[in-house]
């Protein structure tokens, strides 16, 4: 792909697509020309009167399109930054946001809460999502020296057993509750409130900046341990500090919109073939067209259909065959 | 000589696998027949003494008809959910003392276990097909149910009715049931404009809905009310901004609390939520919609939406509901 192309589709693409974002919706009543009356009052000034037409659209835009779409465009910024960031330390292609288990824990936490409501659905999901991490670690670390084989197979393990003491839970609850369980493990993004993107903006940005900044660090990592030592560069404490960024962006991400799958697997292989396979300037593009491409793929979600199909399933239905088609064009630029 | 052995012993096993039972079953006399929802008739010689009941709907009708003493195998969910646990130990002491085996739910059995229970009959959800094949496969008698339509709640009701030896008293709730659902009917009928009303699915899960395909579709039209959700999709998830677009005028809760409603700051633009019409069907015993008391659950909803008489009334209709339903027992344990 061309160099200008890759440039404009990574970081032209965000600000159009965030603003285009908040006209696109569900509502079959609201046409082209509210937005621009409401847009025409509010820069004269005039302010909206209660129950009016364009109270109606600054309602729907300020409190269910912005916060929607800064989610989904966070989510996806953090989960292909954390996958790009783990396929690098694992020195592995296959590696996503979940090899440590972190779907499996949270996918637990969340329906504990749902089927014993003790804690909120976010808190439990977020706390077993980082608890099934510690646990992989730990396992791993009981050897002298946590090889990235023992860390990925720890994280399978413990995977297992969360989806072990999932199917637990979901045995024993009613129907009700095990639907509930069930969507949630599509990953949802309908829910989307400011209340929800305040609980995940902390650990999202602090992951995903961490990242940024120790972005350099990944290339010297993703060379192996002897050659990072060679240049001066501690690789456990490395490795540690950048799986532990991951860590909290994902469960940050995976307790606000449930599992989202694949795509920290497949976006970080989209952003290598776009921009090569250095992470100086692979992680921010991650960033953006992380950010981008799961925000477009919501506003399908959301505006084809009267109710709503988990962003899960559209992130496989439309990235699948784009893809696909990357992966024809170009390089996949994995050595 | 252990080659030799180790094929003897396996050929043996072999056909006797494949053998199958050649028993001969005696000639029986059966004086009880119906026709369960697979079409499938169920007999037996004498009414059930000892009932395995593995379906919520069926269980609570048990106790509606009576046959409660007969039930040696209830829902494992009876034991873990603390507002079926609530409810049925006040009608029944081996509930409370958890006395009665569970070996199993409606989605799924421990065959061993309810064969060492000896029932007459065992009831059981429909979709468990391979459980249900291998109860009869052992000589268990089995009934399937669903309770997915009112006339599957009225039939499944007068079968679990001849089977457990009361049908008399089953005839007796069912008619009342029909007499009382086309009183509600009559006064429905005639309601302009209807009220627009949005149910919300349990556990906080405001934007879940149901669609026309399901009971709670049945019971909203019941209440001479619409349900704004027109989708035949029996759980969908909505966005927010489609409430909107709905606009309501009464939001029913099924497991959640009026306040996660009034707490959604994108919600408070909604007539329901303007008018504080945001009901609960608490407790939910007394609201399943897959038993006889869908009739309560359409008096309450009816009052919600029109007030056609005040809470006292409303009242004195449950407990006379309860009254018809359950016996004087079962009113003064559960009210």
């Amino acid at each position: 792909m061309k160099k200008n192309l890759a440039w404009i589709l990574i970081y032209g693409l965000p600000l159009p697509l965030l603003l285009v974002s908040l006209m696109i919706g569900p509502s079959p009543d609201l046409q082209l020309g509210d937005y621009t009356t409401t847009a025409a009052r509010l820069l004269k000034g005039m302010g909206v009167e209660a129950d009016s037409r364009p109270a109606l659209v600054v309602g729907i835009i300020r409190n269910i399109r912005l916060p929607r779409v800064l989610l989904t465009f966070m989510i996806g910024a953090g989960l292909a930054t954390s996958g790009a960031s783990l396929q690098g330390i694992f020195r592995n292609p296959l590696v996503d946001p979940y090899v440590l288990g972190i779907s499996s824990g949270a996918a637990f936490g969340a329906a504990l809460a749902i089927a014993f409501p003790l804690l909120s659905i976010n808190l439990s999901a977020f706390v077993f999502g980082v608890v099934s991490v510690l646990l992989a670690y730990l396992f791993a670390a009981s050897r002298a020296n946590a090889s990235i084989v023992s860390i990925i197979l720890s994280g399978m393990i413990v995977s297992g057993i969360f989806t072990a003491l999932l199917t637990i839970v979901q045995f024993i609850s009613d129907p009700f509750k095990l639907q509930a369980i069930v969507q949630w493990t599509m990953g949802n993004l309908h829910h989307a409130s400011w209340s929800k993107f305040n609980q995940a903006v902390i650990p999202v940005g602090v992951g995903v900046i961490g990242i940024y900044i120790l972005r350099w660090r990944l290339n010297l990592l993703s060379l192996g341990d002897d050659e990072a030592k060679a240049v001066g560069v501690n690789p456990n404490r490395d490795k540690f500090l950048l799986i532990a960024l991951a860590t909290l962006v994902t469960t940050a991400s995976v307790a606000a919109a449930g599992i989202i799958s694949m795509y920290g697997l497949f976006v970080p292989h989209m952003v290598r073939m776009l921009v090569g396979p250095d992470n100086r300037r692979a992680i921010p593009a991650n960033i953006f067209f992380g950010g981008s491409f799961l925000l477009l793929i919501d506003n399908f979600s959301r505006s084809m259909l009267q109710f709503e199909i988990p962003i899960g399933i559209f992130t496989m239905l439309l990235g699948a065959p784009f893809f696909i088609f990357l992966m024809k064009k170009n390089k996949i630029n994995w050595v | 000589m252990f080659i030799r052995l180790f094929c003897i012993c396996a050929g043996w096993l072999l056909w006797s696998a494949c053998g199958g039972s050649v028993v001969q079953p005696l000639q029986k006399h059966y004086t009880i027949s119906v026709r369960d929802l697979r079409g499938k008739t169920v007999q037996l010689e004498t009414p059930a003494r000892r009932v395995v009941c593995l379906f919520n709907g069926s269980f609570d009708a048990l106790y509606m008809l009576g046959a409660e003493t007969g039930i040696v195998g209830i829902p494992a969910n009876i034991y873990t959910d603390p507002e079926y646990y609530e409810a049925y130990a006040k009608i029944d002491e081996r509930i409370r003392r958890k006395q009665i085996a569970a070996p199993g739910s409606w989605q799924a059995s421990n065959i061993e276990t309810i064969a060492a229970l000896h029932p007459d009959l065992v009831i059981i959800s429909a979709g468990q097909a391979d459980a249900i094949d291998m109860l009869e496969s052992i000589g268990i008698t089995v009934y399937a149910v669903a309770s997915e339509t009112y006339e599957q709640i009225y039939k499944e009701t007068l079968d679990i009715g001849n089977l457990t030896g009361t049908g008399a008293r089953a005839a007796q709730i069912v008619n009342y049931s029909k007499a009382e659902f086309a009183k509600i009917q009559q006064y429905t009928n005639n309601i302009r404009p209807k009220k627009k009303v949005y149910y919300a699915w349990s556990g906080g899960r405001i934007l879940s809905t149901s669609g026309t395909g399901s009971m709670i579709n049945s019971f909203i039209e019941l209440a001479g009310a619409v349900n704004v959700c027109r989708s035949p999709v029996d759980q969908p998830n909505v966005n927010a901004e489609t409430l909107l677009h709905w606009n309501p005028d009464l939001i029913v809760l099924w497991g959640s609390k009026p306040v996660d409603v009034y707490a959604m700051t994108e919600l408070t633009s909604l007539k329901a939520v303007r008018n504080r019409m945001v009901k609960s069907m608490e407790p939910a015993f007394f609201y399943n919609t897959h038993t006889l008391k869908i009739l309560y659950a359409s008096v309450a909803l009816s009052h919600w939406c029109y007030g056609a008489y005040n809470d006292r009334e409303l009242e004195a209709d449950k407990r006379d509901i309860i009254l018809h339903l359950y016996g004087e027992r079962g009113l003064k344990l559960l009210l």
